[in-house]
C-alpha cells in the first residue's frame, strides 16, 4: 500500500506546503555564499559546551578554534610547535621546563595574555582535586608552575616526562586569570556566566550561541597570526546523519565525517570531495587480560591469527587505511616501526596453537578443556556499521576455529561503562582508539596505566614504556619504543586491526584545509578560506 | 466547580510526584550513566572526583530528595552536557517547539475536520474512500522516511526549502526564514495527526447523524448545511476535541523522531540527546515539564467540555 500511496502523499504534501506559505518558498541558499569572508560549517551532534575543562566531542570541536594551547601539532608532520608558547627548553635536572610565551597575544575581551594565565590555568583548574580536569592523567607529571616574568614560566614536573610538550597540545586549552580568577571553586564548577559568553585566545571569538541549532564564532581581528580568512566559523547542532548528508549537499554544511560506506554516495555529489585524512589512531578487538582464556598468550596469539584483518581492512573500511601493527600509528614516523611479528590469517596455525594450549574440539566442533567450552563473548556499541560488520567477521572467524562466539551490541555509554568497572566483567570488546601524536603509550598498556582497560600487566612492557618517557633522545626512544611495539605485537594483547583514515566530506569551495584529522585541522583555521 | 478544580490540582501536584520519582529511577538505572563520565581520556580516579562533585556517589534516595529540594526552590539544576542551568535551556528551546507544534496542528485541523466532515457526509462514497485511503497512508507512514523523502524531494531534487534547521545562520532572522524552515516539518508532524482528526471527526459525525434531534431538524426542513454544521458538528466536536486535547503535551513534550530527522531545535531533539547522553537533571526538568503540560491539558479539555455541552457539570 505505501509503494503506491507515496505519490498521493508527496503531492498532498507538496500542496500543502504550497498553499499554506507558498510566498516564502524560493531558491535555497547557503547562509555561507552571503558572508564577506565566508563562513565555515560544520556539524556537532550536541549542543557544545564552551568550557575546556570538560570533554566531549562537541565541546572539544568548539574549543579547539576558540581557545588556544602552549603547544600545538604542525599541519603536515604533527610534531608539536609552538601555539601560545614561541618556544621551550629543559633544563639539566630534567625536570624543569622553561616555556617562553608570545607577546602579542590578548584575550577576546582585548586583555593581555601573559604567564599569570598559564600558571593559573594549570594549577588552579588541571591540577586542582576539586575541579574534574577530564585530561588529568595527561598532565599529572606536573607538580607546579613558576611566573619568571610576564612572557616566561617554569613548569616542574615529578620525574622526567619527555612527552610533556605534546600532552601540552593536546586538549590542554589555556584560560583567562583575568576574568576567572576571581571565581569561587563552585563558580569554576558551573561557570554559566563564562558559558555565556567564553574568553579565549583562539582565531575566532565567540559569536552567538542558540541552543539545539548552532554556535558562531567569528574572526578575531587581533589574533597573534593575522585575522583569519574566513569571516566565521559555524558549528551546526545536527544529530541524524542522513540531515548532515542532505545539509552538505545543499551547502548549509561544509564538512562531515563519513563511514566508508557512504563514500559512493558522497562522490556523487558535485560540490564535495572526499578527503582521506590520516590520523593519530587505531581499532582493536580487546582482551580482558586477567581472565581465562585471554591469560594464555598462545590463545590471544590463536585468536588473532584467526582473524582475516586485510578482508576487513578491504571490505569493511574499503582500503582506507592500513593494517595495523600496534598501538603507535605510522604518522607517528620517528618511533613507528612495522617490522613486528606479524598475524597474517593462517587458520591452520590458530588451530594449531588452541590444540597446544589443551583446547580441544568436541563432537559438536566446540573446543573444551577440562570440560569447560571456549565461549567468547564479543561486545560493541550500537549503531557503528564498520564496527558492528568487524565484530561479525570475527565472530565467525573464531566460530571457524571452534570457538563458540557471539556478539552482543549495546547502547555506548552502557558499554563502556561495563568496560569501565572493577573489575571489567566482558570477556572481549570491539573499539577504538583516538591518541596524541606520541608514541608514549604508558597510560593504555602499562600495569598502573589510568586507562588500561585490558588489564593487560607486563613487568618487562612497564619498564620499556616507563624508560621511554624518562629519555629525552630521540632516537634512544625512538628505539626504545620500537622495543616496545615488537614485545607487544608478539605478546598480543589485543588484536590491532586497523589504522583507519578518517573519511572528510569538504565542500569544494573550502581551500587551505589541513588534510589531517579534523580534530587537529581545526587548530589551522587562521588559513582557511571560502570561495563565495 | 471550584471544590472540584482543588482536588484535581492536589492530585496533580501528588501525580507530578510520583511521575518524577518513576522517571528518576528509571533514567539512574538505566546501563551506563552520564556520558560527561564516560569521556575516553578520564582515569577511574577523575571518574570517581566528578561523581562525588555531581553527588552521584550518594544513594539515590538522597539524590531524588536533594533534587525536589532545588525544584521547590525553583532550580532544575545545570546540564551535565552544556552546563548551562535547565530551565534557561528549556526556556530556550520551548518556543522552537511551539511555533512547530502549533503549525503542525493548525495543519492538521484545518485539513482534518473539513476532510472528516466531507467523509461522513457521503459515507461509502468515493470521496469517502479516499480521505480513509488517505488517511490511513497518514497514520501508517513512518515519520522517519517521510520526513527523508520531502527532504529529498523539496530539498535536494527541487532545492526548493533547507533541508533542517530554523533559521539561516549569519543572516538576519526573520519570520519569512523561519516559516521557510517550518514548513516540511510542520508536514510531516501534522501528518499523523491530520489522519487522525479525520478519523474521529469522520465516526463522531457520522454517529451524531444518526440521533432523533438531527432527524427532527431534517423533518423541520432545515438546509443539509445547517444541519451539519449547526446540529451534528458542534456535538460532535466533544470527542475533536478530546483528542485534541490528548495531543496537547505534544507541543510542549516535541516530536522527537520529527526533529531530530530535521534538526529542529526544540524539546523533542533536546530529550533524546538528553536521554542519549544520560543527562540526569536535564531528563528530569523536561519530565517535569512536560508531565506539568499534560496533567494541566487534560484538565483544560475536562473545563471545555461545560462550555460545549451544557449538560456537564462538575460538583
Amino acid at each position: 500500500m505505501r509503494t503506491h500511496a507515496m505519490p498521493l502523499g508527496l503531492r498532498a504534501a507538496a500542496l500543502l506546503a504550497a498553499g499554506v506559505l507558498l510566498v516564502t518558498i524560493g531558491p535555497s541558499l547557503p547562509a555561507a555564499a552571503q558572508a564577506t569572508g565566508g563562513t565555515f560549517t560544520l556539524p556537532i551532534i550536541d549542543n557544545a559546551r564552551m568550557w575546556p575543562v570538560t570533554g566531549g566531542l562537541p565541546n572539544i570541536l568548539v574549543n579547539k578554534v576558540l581557545f588556544s594551547t602552549l603547544v600545538k601539532y604542525d599541519a603536515k608532520t604533527l610534531a608539536p610547535v609552538g601555539d601560545l608558547a614561541e618556544r621551550w627548553t629543559l633544563a639539566d635536572d630534567r625536570l624543569t621546563w622553561t616555556f617562553n610565551l608570545r607577546r602579542n597575544v590578548t584575550w577576546h575581551d582585548g586583555q593581555p595574555f601573559t604567564a599569570r594565565d598559564v600558571k593559573f590555568t594549570i594549577e588552579r583548574l588541571w591540577l586542582n582535586p576539586q575541579v574534574p580536569f577530564f585530561q588529568r592523567a595527561n598532565v599529572g607529571e606536573i607538580t607546579r608552575v613558576d611566573i619568571v616574568d610576564d612572557y616566561t614560566v617554569r613548569i616542574v614536573t615529578r620525574s622526567p616526562f619527555a612527552t610533556l610538550p605534546v600532552m601540552l597540545g593536546y586538549l590542554a586549552n589555556i584560560l583567562p586569570e583575568h576574568i576567572l580568577g576571581r571565581y569561587t571553586i563552585d563558580q569554576i564548577r558551573n561557570p554559566v556566566d563564562f558559558l555565556r559568553n567564553p574568553i579565549g585566545t583562539g582565531p575566532f571569538r565567540f559569536g552567538e550561541v542558540v541552543l539545539g541549532s548552532h554556535v558562531r564564532l567569528v574572526a578575531y581581528d587581533r589574533y597573534f597570526l593575522g585575522r583569519p580568512k574566513l569571516d566565521a566559523v559555524v558549528f551546526r547542532v545536527v544529530a541524524d546523519i542522513e540531515q548532515q548528508l542532505a545539509q552538505l549537499q545543499t551547502g548549509q554544511l561544509d564538512l562531515m565525517i563519513i563511514e566508508p560506506h557512504q563514500v559512493p554516495l558522497v562522490q556523487r555529489m558535485p560540490n564535495v570531495a572526499v578527503i582521506d585524512a590520516p590520523q593519530v589512531n587505531y581499532t582493536f578487538v580487546g582482551f580482558n587480560n586477567r581472565i581465562e582464556p585471554f591469560t594464555d598468550r598462545k590463545v590471544r596469539q590463536a585468536l588473532t591469527h584467526a582473524v582475516d584483518r586485510k578482508i576487513i581492512l578491504d571490505k569493511i573500511y574499503l582500503g582506507k587505511g592500513r593494517l595495523a601493527t600496534g598501538p603507535i600509528n605510522p604518522l607517528v614516523g620517528w618511533a613507528y616501526t612495522d617490522k613486528v611479528h606479524q598475524f597474517p590469517y593462517n587458520k591452520t596455525l590458530a588451530e594449531r596453537l588452541l590444540e597446544e594450549t589443551g583446547w580441544a574440539k568436541g563432537p559438536d566442533g566446540i573446543r573444551r578443556k577440562g570440560g569447560a567450552p571456549l565461549r567468547i563473548a564479543i561486545d560493541i556499541d550500537r549503531g557503528n556499521p564498520v564496527r558492528e560488520q568487524t565484530a561479525v567477521v570475527v565472530r565467525q572467524a573464531w566460530r571457524d576455529i571452534g570457538v563458540d562466539a557471539e556478539v552482543r551490541i549495546s547502547e555506548f555509554n552502557a558499554l563502556l561503562s561495563r568496560i569501565r568497572s572493577q573489575p571489567n566483567p566482558l570477556q572481549s570488546w570491539s573499539l577504538w582508539y583516538i591518541t596524541p601524536p606520541e608514541a608514549d603509550i604508558i597510560g593504555y598498556y602499562h600495569s598502573r596505566g589510568t586507562l588500561n582497560e585490558f588489564g593487560y600487566s607486563n613487568p618487562e612492557l612497564d619498564r620499556l614504556l616507563e624508560d621511554g618517557r624518562a629519555t629525552f633522545d630521540q632516537k634512544a626512544r625512538a628505539r626504545i619504543y620500537q622495543q616496545a611495539q615488537k614485545f607487544m605485537a608478539w605478546d598480543a594483547p589485543v588484536i590491532f586491526l586497523v589504522y583507519p583514515h578518517e573519511i572528510q566530506a569538504v565542500s569544494k569551495r573550502i581551500q587551505g584545509w589541513a588534510a589531517i584529522g579534523y580534530r587537529d585541522a581545526l587548530t589551522h583555521m587562521v588559513g582557511v578560506s571560502a570561495a563565495r | 466547580m471550584l471544590r472540584y478544580l482543588i482536588r484535581r490540582l492536589l492530585q496533580t501536584v501528588v501525580l507530578l510526584v510520583v511521575v518524577s520519582l518513576v522517571v528518576f529511577a528509571l533514567v539512574t538505572q538505566a546501563p551506563g550513566g552520564p556520558s560527561i563520565l564516560l569521556d575516553r581520556n578520564m582515569g577511574a580516579e577523575e571518574i570517581a572526583r566528578m561523581r562525588a562533585i555531581l553527588g552521584l556517589d550518594q544513594p539515590l534516595l538522597v539524590q531524588y530528595v536533594r533534587w525536589l529540594v532545588e525544584v521547590l526552590r525553583g532550580h532544575l539544576g545545570f546540564s551535565y552536557q552544556v552546563g548551562l542551568p535547565v530551565l534557561d535551556i528549556i526556556r530556550q528551546m520551548l518556543p522552537n517547539t511551539l511555533i512547530l507544534s502549533a503549525a503542525a496542528l493548525v495543519l492538521s485541523l484545518v485539513v482534518a475536520i473539513p476532510a472528516g466532515i466531507l467523509s461522513a457526509a457521503r459515507p461509502y462514497t468515493p470521496v469517502d474512500h479516499t480521505v480513509t485511503f488517505l488517511c490511513f497512508f497518514g497514520i501508517s507512514i513512518p515519520v522517519f522516511w517521510f520526513g527523508l523523502m520531502l527532504i529529498v524531494l523539496f530539498s535536494i531534487v527541487l532545492g526548493w526549502l533547507p533541508p533542517g534547521g530554523m533559521r539561516t545562520i549569519g543572516g538576519p532572522a526573520s519570520p519569512l526564514d523561519v516559516a521557510r524552515h517550518l514548513i516540511l516539518p510542520a508536514i510531516v508532524l501534522g501528518a499523523a495527526n491530520m489522519a487522525l482528526f479525520a478519523r474521529y471527526t469522520r465516526s463522531s459525525t457520522m454517529a451524531v447523524l444518526r440521533a432523533d434531534y438531527v432527524r427532527t431538524a431534517r423533518s423541520k426542513g432545515l438546509a443539509e448545511r445547517a444541519v451539519l454544521y449547526r446540529h451534528a458538528f458542534r456535538n460532535a466536536l466533544i470527542t475533536i476535541v478530546t483528542v485534541v486535547g490528548l495531543q496537547l503535551p505534544r507541543l510542549v513534550g516535541g516530536a522527537a523522531i520529527t526533529e531530530t530527522v530535521f534538526a529542529w531545535p526544540g524539546m523533542g531533539s533536546l530529550a533524546v540527546r538528553a536521554a542519549f547522553e544520560r543527562d540526569y537533571p536535564m531528563i528530569m526538568g523536561i519530565t517535569l515539564v512536560i508531565s506539568t503540560v499534560v496533567v494541566f491539558s487534560n484538565l483544560f479539555v475536562d473545563l471545555i467540555y461545560v462550555y460545549l455541552d451544557p449538560r456537564i457539570r462538575y460538583e
